[in-house]
C-alpha cells in the first residue's frame, strides 16, 4: 500500500474546489442517475462543477458492475414490488434481457462523460482491499474502490458513502453529512 | 497510450495525469467524445425514476447480503 495510507482521511465537501484527478465511487452516479435517491440534487450540483473543471474521472469495471445491478433492480422493484425482487430477477431472465436495454442506455451515456476513463481492478488491489477490511472495517466491495483509489496513486474518491471516511490516505469528497462531521470544519 | 491521447482530445491538461495513471492501472476506455449540444451529465441526470425515495448507499452496501434474506 502507498505511502498514502498512514495520513488521516481528508474530508471535502461538494462545496470545495473540485478535484483534478478522482476515483468516481458508483453511489455517485447512481445518485446523479436516479431521481428520488438521496443526494440526487447535491450529486448533479457537483457533477456541473467537475465537467466545468475538466476534472480527469475513473470508474473502474467493478463500478459499473454495480452501478448495472442497482439499475436492474430498480426495475424489478418498479414492476414486481420490493419482496422478493430478486427472485422475480432470477426467475425471469427474460425481464433481465428487457431491463438491460436500460442499462445500456445508461452505460452509454456515462461513457461520454467528459474525461470519463474506465479502469481495471487488478488482483493486487483486490488483495490489498483485504487488509482494508480488516484495519478499517470497510465491507468489502467499498474496501476494493479504496484500494484502488490508493493503490493507482490517485488518492482521491468522489462519494455519498460515510463508510470511506475512515479510511486513512483517502481524500474524500462527499455530500453526506455522516462523512462531513468527521472534517472538523462541519463539526 | 500516444493513440489514446489522441482518442481524448488534444487536451495538453490531462495528458500527463493519464500517462501518470496508465503506469498504476489498465486504462480499458476513454469517454466517448461527441459532437454533443447538451452535457453528458445533464442527459444522466434523473435517467431513471422510482416511485419512491431510494437510499442508493444501503442498496450497495446490503448487496449480497440480502439474498439469504430474499430466499428466506
Amino acid at each position: 500500500m502507498p505511502e498514502a495510507s498512514k495520513r488521516q482521511p481528508t474530508i471535502l465537501s461538494f462545496h470545495d474546489a473540485p478535484p483534478e484527478i478522482a476515483y468516481l465511487d458508483p453511489a455517485f452516479l447512481l445518485n446523479v442517475l436516479v431521481t428520488e435517491s438521496t443526494y440526487h440534487a447535491d450529486c448533479v450540483a457537483f457533477a456541473k462543477r467537475l465537467e466545468e473543471a475538466k476534472a480527469l474521472l475513473a470508474l473502474s469495471n467493478l463500478g459499473l458492475d454495480e452501478v448495472w445491478f442497482i439499475l436492474l433492480r430498480l426495475q424489478a422493484v418498479n414492476e414486481h414490488g420490493q419482496k422478493g425482487w430478486l427472485s422475480f430477477l432470477k426467475d425471469n431472465p427474460s425481464k433481465v434481457t428487457a431491463y438491460c436495454q436500460e442499462l445500456e442506455k445508461a452505460t452509454l451515456q456515462i461513457l461520454e462523460i467528459p474525461n470519463l476513463v474506465l479502469i481495471e481492478v487488478i488482483t493486487d488491489q483486490s488483495l490489498q482491499a483485504l487488509g482494508l477490511i480488516s484495519k478499517c472495517g470497510l465491507l468489502p466491495r467499498d474496501a476494493i474502490h479504496a484500494a484502488a483509489t490508493l493503490d493507482t496513486g490517485i488518492e482521491t474518491i468522489i462519494t455519498t458513502d460515510a463508510d470511506f471516511a475512515v479510511v486513512p490516505g483517502l481524500r474524500i469528497y462527499t455530500c453526506n453529512p455522516r462523512a462531513l462531521q468527521h472534517d472538523p470544519r462541519y463539526e | 497510450m500516444d493513440s489514446e491521447m489522441k482518442a481524448l482530445g488534444k487536451t495538453t491538461f490531462l495528458s500527463p495525469k493519464l500517462k501518470e495513471l496508465s503506469r498504476k492501472v489498465r486504462i480499458i476506455r476513454f469517454g466517448l467524445v461527441r459532437e454533443a449540444t447538451e452535457s453528458p451529465w445533464d442527459k444522466l441526470a434523473g435517467m431513471f425514476s422510482t416511485s419512491k425515495a431510494v437510499n442508493i448507499e444501503e442498496m450497495l452496501d446490503a448487496r449480497g447480503f440480502e439474498e439469504t434474506a430474499d430466499y428466506s
